[in-house]
C-alpha cells in the first residue's frame, strides 16, 4: 500500500503551485461566468505548458493520469477554475473517436486554450434519464438539420462551441438513437438564452431551430453516441471532483468562524471536527477513484461514491457555516453566503446523488 | 513509488488467516453463547499468532499489517480487548509488553472505577486525564454486564506511574480501532445487503425500493472510506510521517461514525428480523455501540483532526 505520489508527480505539483502564485486573485472556481475573459487566459496560459493535453490518449507529451489529478486539485484549491470541458471530455473524445480531420481542426486549438465548448446535453424533459431526450438531428445531404431544445448548459453563454447530444434514431430506441455534433455557436438558428442561478451565475438553455451543422462536424458514427460517452466519462473520472476543494471549503470556514470569535464554542469545534473527518474521507475517496483508473479497472463505483460523498460534505460544510455564524454568516457577498447558494447545486450536477447511490446499490450491493 | 490503494500478498495473507481463524474460532454461534464471558483460550490462540505483537519491535509486522489484521477481526467482531492490549503494548515497558502481546496478561483500559474487562483483567491502566497510568485494583471487582456484552466491573484503582504514551502509540491504538469498527459496519452491510436481494415483499426484492438501497449505499460508501483511512494512517505510520496521528484520528472518528450509522440502518433493513436478541445484527451492533464509547475517548482524536485548521 502507498498513499502517495511518484517523485516526478510531486516535482511537478510544485511546478504547478508556483505557476499558480500568479494566478491566485483569478477565483473563478465559483462564478466563472463574471470573470470569463482572465479565466480564457488563465487557460492559455495552461495550454502554453502543454498542461491541457497531460491526460490525452495518443498525446505525444502525454503523463500518467496522477499528474492530471494533481494538476486540477491545486488549481481548485487555489480556486483558480474548474477543468474545462473542451480540454476534457471534448478533446478525449476527438482524440479516440474523431477522424484524422477532425484531430488537426479541433485539438490544436484546444490544446492552445483558445477553443471552448459547452456541454449540451439535459433538456426540459430529460435530466437523470438522458435516454429519453428528443432534440433532434434530421440529415440532409451534407449537414444535420436540428431542432429542439437544451437547458442548464453551464458557461455556454461564454464558449465557442456546443457539444451536443441529439436524437438521430428513433424515440423508441433510446441511448442507441443518439448521435454527437460539435456545432458552433454562432450557426444560424442557435439560440443562447441566460437562466440565471441562486448563487449569482448563471446556467443557459439552447434552443435550436432548424440549425444546420455538417455532418463532418459529427463524432463518431451516427446514433453510436452512446458507448462513446461512456469512454469520455471514464476519461474524466479522476478530475471531476477535485478533494482539495472541499478543504479549501472547510479552511475558509473555520477561518471564518475564528474571525467571528466562534471557536471556543464547544459545539463549534465539534462540528467542525466532525468536518474535518469528512475532508478526510472524501480525499481517500478520490484516491481510490484514481487508483482504480491507475490500474485499469472499472472505476464507476469509486466515482459514484466520491460524487456522493463530495458533493455532500461541500454542502455540510456551508450550512455548518450558517449553523454556527448567526446573522453575520447571512451577509451577502460573503464567502459563506457563497457557499451555502452555491453548493447546492453540486448534488444535482454531473449526475444527481440519488442516480450515483443507484449505482452504487446495483453495481457494489447487488440492489435494484 | 506511485499512488497504490491495495495491500500487498504478505498484508493480504494476514487478513486472510486471521479471517479463517476467527470464522473457526468464534463465528456468529460462539458469539451469541459467550455473551458476558471471556473466552481466554481463544484470546491466547490470537496472541499466538503475533497479532497482539504488530507495530512492536517484537512484531513481525507494522501498522499496516495490524490494520489489515483487525479489519480480519472487526469483520468477525472477534471479541476481546484488542484495542486496550494495542494501546498497552505500545506503553508498556518490554517485560510486561511481551506478557500483554503473549496473551498472558489481559488489560482492563479504562477511567476507575467502571472498567473494561475488568472481572479477567490481570493488568490495569487509568486513564487520568490526557496520561495513562499503570494501576492496581484495590478490594474485589464488582462484576456488570454491559450493552457489548463483554464482561466490565466496578473496582477503585490505586494510581502508580505515569507511562510514556506517545503521539504513536495513540496512533496505533486509533489504526486497530478504527479498522476493527470500520471492518464490523461494513460486514453488517454486506449482511443486510444480502437479505435485501434476497427478501420479496410488495412482488419484488427490498433491494428493489430506494428508501432501503440508498441507505445501504451511503453506509457501504462510508465504511469503504473509513476503512481507507485506517490503511492510510497505518502507512504514515510505518512511514514515520508528521500528519500519521491527524490520519489516524480521522480513520478512528471516521470508522465510529460509519460503524454506527450502518448499525442503525441495518437494524431497520432487517425489518423485525433486525430487533430479535438472536438475529443477525444484534450481536454486532452491540460491539459497535461498545467501542463507540469506551476509553480512551474521542476528546484527542477530535483535538488532533482540527489542529491542520486552527493553525
Amino acid at each position: 500500500m502507498n498513499f502517495g505520489f511518484s517523485h516526478g508527480a510531486l516535482r511537478f505539483r510544485d511546478e504547478v503551485v508556483e505557476f499558480l502564485r500568479d494566478w491566485l486573485d483569478l477565483d473563478a472556481f465559483f462564478l466563472q461566468g463574471h470573470r470569463w475573459p482572465r479565466v480564457r487566459d488563465f487557460f492559455r496560459a495552461l495550454g502554453e505548458r502543454g498542461w491541457l493535453s497531460l491526460g490525452w490518449p495518443g498525446e505525444p507529451g502525454a503523463r500518467p493520469i496522477e499528474f492530471e489529478y494533481l494538476l486540477w486539485d491545486e488549481i481548485a484549491y487555489a480556486r483558480a477554475a474548474r477543468n474545462p470541458l473542451a480540454s476534457g471530455i471534448v478533446a478525449k473524445t476527438i482524440a479516440r473517436h474523431g477522424d484524422d480531420a477532425q484531430r488537426r481542426r479541433w485539438l490544436p486549438p484546444i490544446r492552445r486554450g483558445e477553443l471552448h465548448f459547452s456541454l449540451a446535453y439535459s433538456e426540459p424533459e430529460a435530466g437523470s434519464d438522458l435516454a429519453s431526450l428528443r432534440c433532434r438531428a434530421t440529415r440532409r445531404g451534407d449537414v444535420y438539420v436540428v431542432s429542439g431544445q437544451k437547458c442548464w448548459q453551464s458557461y455556454a453563454g461564454d464558449m465557442d462551441c456546443l457539444w451536443l447530444l441529439c436524437r438521430t434514431g428513433t424515440q423508441e430506441s433510446r441511448g442507441a438513437g443518439l448521435t454527437l455534433l460539435i456545432v458552433d455557436k454562432a450557426t444560424r438558428g442557435v439560440d443562447v438564452r441566460p437562466l440565471p442561478t441562486l448563487d449569482g451565475d448563471r446556467l443557459y438553455e439552447v434552443h435550436f431551430h432548424d440549425a444546420e451543422v455538417p455532418v463532418s462536424q459529427r463524432i463518431g458514427a451516427e446514433n453510436g453516441a452512446w458507448a462513446i460517452m461512456g469512454t469520455a466519462l471514464a476519461d474524466e473520472r479522476h478530475i471531476q471532483f477535485p478533494p482539495a476543494r472541499v478543504r479549501r471549503d472547510l479552511e475558509e470556514v473555520v477561518a471564518w468562524a475564528t474571525g467571528q470569535g466562534l471557536l471556543g464554542d464547544p459545539v463549534a469545534r465539534r462540528t467542525l471536527s466532525d468536518l474535518a473527518v469528512r475532508v478526510e474521507e472524501v480525499e481517500v475517496l478520490a484516491l481510490r477513484v484514481l487508483d482504480a483508473m491507475q490500474r485499469g479497472a472499472n472505476a464507476a463505483v469509486a466515482a459514484a461514491a466520491n460524487k456522493v460523498v463530495h458533493t455532500l460534505v461541500c454542502q455540510e460544510i456551508a450550512r455548518a457555516a450558517l449553523d454556527l455564524g448567526g446573522p453575520e454568516a447571512l451577509v451577502q457577498g460573503t464567502r459563506v453566503e457563497l457557499l451555502w447558494r452555491q453548493s447546492l447545486w453540486e448534488t444535482i450536477g454531473g449526475g444527481t446523488s440519488e442516480v450515483m447511490r443507484g449505482i452504487v446499490a446495483r453495481q457494489q450491493l447487488g440492489l435494484g | 513509488m506511485s499512488l497504490d490503494l491495495e495491500p500487498d500478498d504478505a498484508q493480504r495473507a494476514i487478513h486472510d488467516e486471521l479471517a479463517r481463524f476467527a470464522a473457526e474460532r468464534c463465528g456468529e454461534a460462539f458469539l451469541k453463547a459467550h455473551v458476558d464471558r471471556f473466552a481466554i483460550d481463544v484470546w491466547r490462540e490470537l496472541a499466538a499468532l503475533g497479532v497482539l505483537a504488530l507495530a512492536t519491535p517484537e512484531g513481525d509486522g507494522g501498522a499496516a499489517e495490524l490494520c489489515l489484521a483487525c479489519e480480519a477481526l472487526g469483520a468477525a467482531v472477534f471479541p476481546g480487548p484488542l484495542c486496550a492490549s494495542v494501546l498497552a503494548a505500545q506503553i508498556l515497558p518490554e517485560a510486561e509488553r511481551r506478557e500483554v502481546t503473549a496473551g498472558r496478561a489481559i488489560v482492563s483500559l479504562g477511567t476507575p472505577p467502571l472498567l473494561p474487562f475488568a472481572p479477567v483483567a490481570t493488568l490495569f491502566l487509568a486513564q487520568d486525564g490526557d496520561a495513562i497510568r499503570l494501576a492496581t485494583p484495590r478490594g474485589e471487582v464488582a462484576p456488570h454486564a454491559t450493552l457489548g456484552g463483554e464482561p466490565w466491573g466496578r473496582v477503585a484503582l490505586d494510581l502508580g506511574d505515569e507511562l510514556p504514551a506517545s503521539e504513536r502509540a495513540f496512533a496505533v491504538h486509533d489504526v486497530a480501532l478504527a479498522a476493527y469498527t470500520a471492518a464490523a459496519g461494513a460486514a453488517l452491510v454486506a449482511r443486510a445487503a444480502e437479505h435485501a436481494r434476497t427478501r420479496r415483499q410488495f412482488g419484488r426484492t427490498l433491494g428493489e425500493f430506494q428508501a432501503v438501497s440508498h441507505p445501504l449505499a451511503d453506509c457501504a460508501i462510508r465504511c469503504d472510506a473509513a476503512r481507507i483511512l485506517a490503511r492510510a494512517a497505518a502507512c504514515a505510520i510505518d512511514a514515520d510521517e508528521p500528519d500519521a496521528a491527524t490520519r489516524a484520528a480521522s480513520a478512528r472518528l471516521s470508522a465510529r461514525a460509519a460503524a454506527l450509522e450502518a448499525a442503525h440502518t441495518t437494524h431497520q433493513a432487517f425489518g423485525a428480523q433486525g430487533i430479535a436478541l438472536e438475529g443477525p445484527v444484534f450481536h454486532v451492533s452491540r460491539r459497535i455501540r461498545q467501542l463507540a464509547s469506551q476509553p480512551p475517548g474521542d476528546t484527542r482524536a477530535r483535538a488532533a483532526v482540527l489542529a491542520p485548521y486552527a493553525a
